[in-house]
């Protein structure tokens, strides 16, 4: 795996219960996660997608603490969010505006950026990632697999120190899982990724499976992907 | 989950989503519904569901965007129209009219018709604030200034726009339908 | 789809805002003009003004298909029920305004006019509303035209297995539903690119 990057900062959970309409979605867990790559994964409805949206203080627990290098997700959820960046499943929700180039834009116009440094950016992820034919496209006349490309370019290129996955090859054919894959697995930055694609994390340093709102099982990935498969079994 | 505040996101998403939504309709192929012969345009559909939908204040300005847009040269009017000439010509105050249709249906779904109590109820009631709205508050708009804009007089352009009138019933009604079912599962809908 | 097309012609190099005012204007003129002369003056000024953009006349006519059709009937019906000079006056009237609309519209592009509505807005910011979330809703509209109408057709073809395509409410229900659900995602995925929109989030009640 690609080496640690020194910088980046620690983040924690402690003691977290999320409770959604009257459920407890995830129950008193308390975790430290700073390894480079870490895999999560669990069932449908196990809380995994809860927990990895704590990261970036989409949500928020209902008793606990969340902290990103030290700052508290219920206070300072801004900056945190400069710091841990977020790609979804569907990427189709991700792109929000006409054109590739003003897509990848818009976080860097949040952050402040402004052309000339804005434009030299956009096109240097997109060349990074291998896309920069995709520059002038409007977003609906790329394919699943580009947009995903393209949704990564946009987190990317506001350089968090994090990047949270939330199962982002599931709506992929084989070819674009591949690619994507090993976009992730070239990423500088540390990477959580929750998944179903159990091929892909063989070489992750660190396994998470959640399993009906608690952590059942966290360790080297082998061992991680056994005990789940019996869980499911 | 999130505080109210920080709906604000999702509002925006919500308006400039119904605004595609109400677009959209204007550029798929007219539908031919049962035994009515003639094919009905489903534009009018979407303004009166972005009001029943997303109330008073979001449901106008959805409205508002697919006008702006369409007056900026988008071609999303039924029939792939657009530009200013639609709003300068004989059909433009009906343009005009969505956006306070839609504000008056919403304002009257949310603060009246939803909060019925027996389902029966909850169906008149939408169904009237979508007639009110859809038709007697667009049509309000429409006759005027197809007036003015033609020089014929308001009594031959309020018999012009009668022939309109069935489509638009239809459209009500079917409008309530769906309307009241997506109330029945998204109950917090109209809290913001 | 965005309207890419280039805007054509000797216009296209006037800013936005004095075209769009010089429409209000015009529009508003040729409404209070009533010797026939001055009418016929200012409609051959539209005409031009449309033929400078050099759009294709097959293209002109079918955008002003519908509108020709109406100007046919007022011009009959005004006829019938009033005379030759009032129809004619009328008929000159509603052109002059429409071919200037068209004139304006054909050479101006898009990202222009958008760009002059958002400028037009800015005063609203006294009223509370923000000219940025109003730039993204409009930006967020174009991005999702396109998708939402694929989604329509899939959903119409889907429901062609049950015999229900021509039932709107079959179509539009479903249809509603995974937007109101993509809503969601879309706000979520916003956010979590920093967007900056209100004060932090608060705790959640359980």
């Amino acid at each position: 795996m690609s080496a640690p990057t020194p910088d980046t900062p620690a983040i924690s959970l402690e003691n977290v219960t999320v409770v959604r309409d009257g459920n407890e979605v995830l129950r008193d867990v308390s975790l430290d996660l700073n390894e480079q790559r870490i895999a999560v994964i669990g069932l449908n409805g196990s809380g995994k997608s809860t927990l990895v949206r704590l990261l970036n203080a989409l949500i928020l627990p209902t008793t606990g603490d969340v902290r990103v290098g030290g700052l508290a997700t219920t206070r300072d959820a801004k900056r945190i969010r400069r710091q841990v960046g977020f790609v979804f499943q569907n990427p189709e929700n991700q792109i929000v505006m006409p054109l590739v180039a003003e897509d990848i834009a818009f976080g860097l116009k949040n952050l402040g950026l402004r052309a000339p440094e804005l434009t030299e950016r956009v096109h240097e992820v997109l060349a990074r990632l291998g896309v920069s034919h995709l520059h002038d496209r409007e977003a609906y006349t790329l394919s699943g697999g580009e947009k995903q490309m393209i949704a990564l370019a946009s987190v990317l290129v506001m350089e968090p120190s994090t990047i949270v996955f939330d199962e982002p090859t599931t709506m992929l054919d084989l070819r674009n899982r591949r690619r994507l894959q090993q976009q992730i697995d070239r990423l500088a930055q540390r990477a959580i990724v929750v998944t179903h694609d159990l091929d892909m994390i063989g070489d992750y340093d660190r396994t998470i499976v959640v399993d009906n709102g608690g952590i059942a099982f966290d360790g080297a990935p082998a061992d991680a992907v056994s005990f789940y498969r019996e869980l499911c079994a | 989950m999130s505080a109210p505040r920080t709906a604000t996101t999702h509002n925006t998403v919500l308006i400039a989503v119904f605004a595609a939504f109400i677009a959209a309709l204007g550029i798929v192929p007219p539908i031919t519904i049962g035994v009515i012969p003639v094919p009905i345009t489903l534009q009018t559909l979407g303004v009166m569901l972005a009001g029943a939908l997303l109330g008073a204040k979001r449901g106008m300005l959805s409205a508002l965007i697919v006008v702006g847009l369409a007056a900026a040269g988008l071609p999303i009017l039924s029939g792939g129209r657009g530009g200013f000439g639609v709003l300068t010509g004989p059909s433009g105050g009906y343009l005009v009219g969505w956006i306070f249709g839609a504000f008056v249906i919403g304002l009257l779904v949310q603060r009246w018709a939803i909060r019925q109590s027996s389902p029966a109820l909850r169906y008149l009631c939408v169904g009237a604030s979508t007639i009110i709205g859809g038709i007697g508050v667009i049509y309000a708009f429409g006759i005027p200034w197809t007036s003015v804009s033609t020089g014929l007089s308001l009594r031959t352009s309020f018999v012009g726009s009668l022939t309109f009138i069935p489509g638009d019933l239809i459209k009500a009604v079917v409008a309530t339908l769906i309307a009241v079912r997506i109330h029945g599962s998204y109950r917090r809908l109209l809290d913001a | 789809m965005i309207g890419a097309a280039p805007a054509g012609g000797v216009l296209a190099a006037i800013p936005a805002g004095p075209k769009f005012g010089f429409l209000f204007v015009a529009g508003i003129g040729a409404y209070l003009l009533t010797d026939l002369v001055a009418q016929l003056v200012v409609f051959a000024g539209a005409l031009l003004a449309v033929l400078l953009t050099r759009v294709p006349l097959v293209r002109l006519l079918t955008m002003m298909s519908g509108l020709l059709i109406i100007v046919g009937v007022v011009f009959v019906t005004t006829v019938v029920t009033d005379s030759w000079a009032a129809a004619t006056t009328a008929v000159l009237r509603l052109l002059t305004l429409c071919l200037f609309a068209y004139a304006v519209t054909l050479s101006t592009r898009f990202s222009e006019m958008l760009a002059l509505f958002e400028r037009l807005l800015q005063p609203t910011r006294h009223l509370g509303l923000s000219p940025a979330r109003m730039s993204l809703a409009l930006s967020m509209t174009v991005r999702f035209i396109p998708e939402i109408r694929t989604k329509y057709l899939e959903v119409r073809e889907a429901q062609f297995a049950r015999g229900r395509e021509n039932s709107p409410v079959a179509v539009i229900v479903p249809l509603i539903v995974r937007t109101l659900e993509s809503a969601r995602e879309i706000s979520a995925a916003i956010d979590a690119r920093c967007y900056d929109t209100e004060p932090p989030p608060r705790r959640p009640s359980p």
